[in-house]
């Protein structure tokens, strides 16, 4: 009787989900490139860095945890200055700041900490394993009972990040050339807890439709190279697999660029 | 009543068509010329010395300059990472020279001492930059230090 009284209940307020169900069912897919404008274009394959520097990637890998589907909470409200972040904080720009420890961490996290109030809280997590990204990637996830999301406002899609792997040939543009074309590895460590984010708009409720399909584009940047000082590396010429993850100038440069990759959501119900 | 209505309308309208929009560039040179953050860096002497970078964005530099022959100067970098448009404002009208990687001058493309937005500016000066690193020097002059900001104007002509 009670079950039959909130399904007419449902009916009359064009509720979607009936008892017991999930408010909404969610359907994810994760696309993934590397950006190439014409003006990093040195021909061969190669593209230019701003140090003039020019690589011609074999292998990119982005290495990813999970995707996040985030209700902000009170984190929604921004509550620092990010021209003056809280202790602990630094260089804050397109929705996160740089922690002392390297992580990138988002606005909204950091303005709960600052007021205490209820924070953003994870609708939805989904885990993810490496994205080739200069192959492209067009992933659809499977994400099993983290596919149904309850009540609530995704305010904020996150990619939960590992690191990056980048494989190629790198050549110096200038005249004469600092180093000889060579081969290189380079793989960058982000600490725990570094992501990327973007903010969404995505409203689970009895009003709307149950069914939401979600497309995350992971645009990575022509930036993601800029600034490595390949001549300040060990002595050329190196093996591959030589130039380790504790570089702090290589580490430091390439986690920066990183922050700065695109994130672009799209919604369909 | 009609007539005070028909009057402001008109007014407005002549403010409006005299005044040309200023440029995005200029309005954010001004900005950071006022206000910052500012990072202090001093100019390398010589061609051969490493040049203190000064490429992040949404910043003035305020560059020491040092001695060189016929007065005050040196060098700073500039890594673009984006082609395109660009120009660069300066706090003292000094002499400046701007070198590819290869060590080719870049020309500018237009110059003037002075806009609209703020009094602080003193040199705008517009040129095209790759993808790259560029060295901007300073001088010969008498004044011992000059403010920058360089700004990305997009991939077209901003004028």
């Amino acid at each position: 009787m009670r079950a039959l009284l909130v399904s007419c209940l449902c009916l009359a307020a064009g509720c979607a989900a009936g008892p017991g169900e999930p408010f909404a069912v969610l359907s994810a897919r994760v696309r993934a490139g590397l950006d190439r404008p014409a003006g990093r274009d040195a021909g061969d394959g190669f593209q230019r860095l701003s140090n003039d520097y020019q690589v011609n990637f074999t292998a990119l890998r982005l290495e990813a945890r999970a995707l996040e589907l985030v209700d902000l909470g009170s984190g929604a409200t921004l509550a620092f200055d990010p021209a003056n972040p809280p202790e602990g904080y630094g260089l804050c720009h397109n929705g996160h700041c740089h922690r002392d420890d390297g992580a990138l961490v988002d606005y909204a996290v950091i303005s709960a900490e600052v007021t205490g109030g209820s924070g953003p809280s994870v609708l939805s997590r989904l885990p993810l394993t490496s994205l080739n990204v200069l192959a492209g990637e067009d992933r659809a996830l499977d994400c099993g009972e983290s596919c149904e999301l309850p009540l609530g406002k995704v305010g904020q899609v996150r990619l939960e990040l590992r690191g990056l792997t980048a494989e190629g040939l790198v050549r110096d543009g200038r005249v004469p050339a600092r180093i000889p074309e060579l081969p290189f590895r380079l793989e960058a460590t982000l600490p725990e807890g570094s992501e990327l984010s973007t903010s969404a708009d995505v409203e689970v409720s009895r009003h709307l439709s149950p069914r939401v399909g979600l497309t995350l584009d992971v645009g990575l940047g022509p930036r993601l190279l800029d600034g490595v000082p390949f001549d300040e590396l060990p002595a050329y010429p190196l093996p591959l697999d030589a130039w380790p993850a504790s570089i702090p100038a290589v580490q430091d440069r390439v986690r920066l660029n990183l922050a700065e990759t695109a994130l672009t959501v799209s919604v369909e119900r | 009543m009609k007539r005070s209505s028909l009057l402001l309308s008109f007014s407005l309208l002549l403010a409006g068509c005299g005044q040309a929009a200023a440029p995005e560039s200029d309005v954010e040179a001004c900005e950071h010329l006022q206000e910052g953050p500012a990072v202090a860096v001093t100019a390398a002497a010589t061609a051969d010395a490493v040049a203190p970078s000064v490429s992040e964005p949404h910043k003035r530099y305020d560059v020491a300059l040092v001695s060189v022959s016929g007065g005050k100067g040196g060098s700073v970098s500039f890594a673009s990472s984006d082609q395109g448009h660009h120009v660069l404002y300066l706090s003292t009208d000094v002499p400046v020279e701007v070198r590819d990687g290869s060590g080719a001058v870049v020309a500018f493309e237009s110059t003037a001492t002075s806009i609209s937005s703020c009094g602080e500016v003193k040199s705008k000066r517009e040129l095209e930059l790759g993808v790259g690193t560029y060295r901007i020097t300073f001088g010969p002059t008498p004044t011992a230090s000059v403010s920058l900001v360089m700004e990305y104007a997009g991939e077209g002509h901003a004028h």
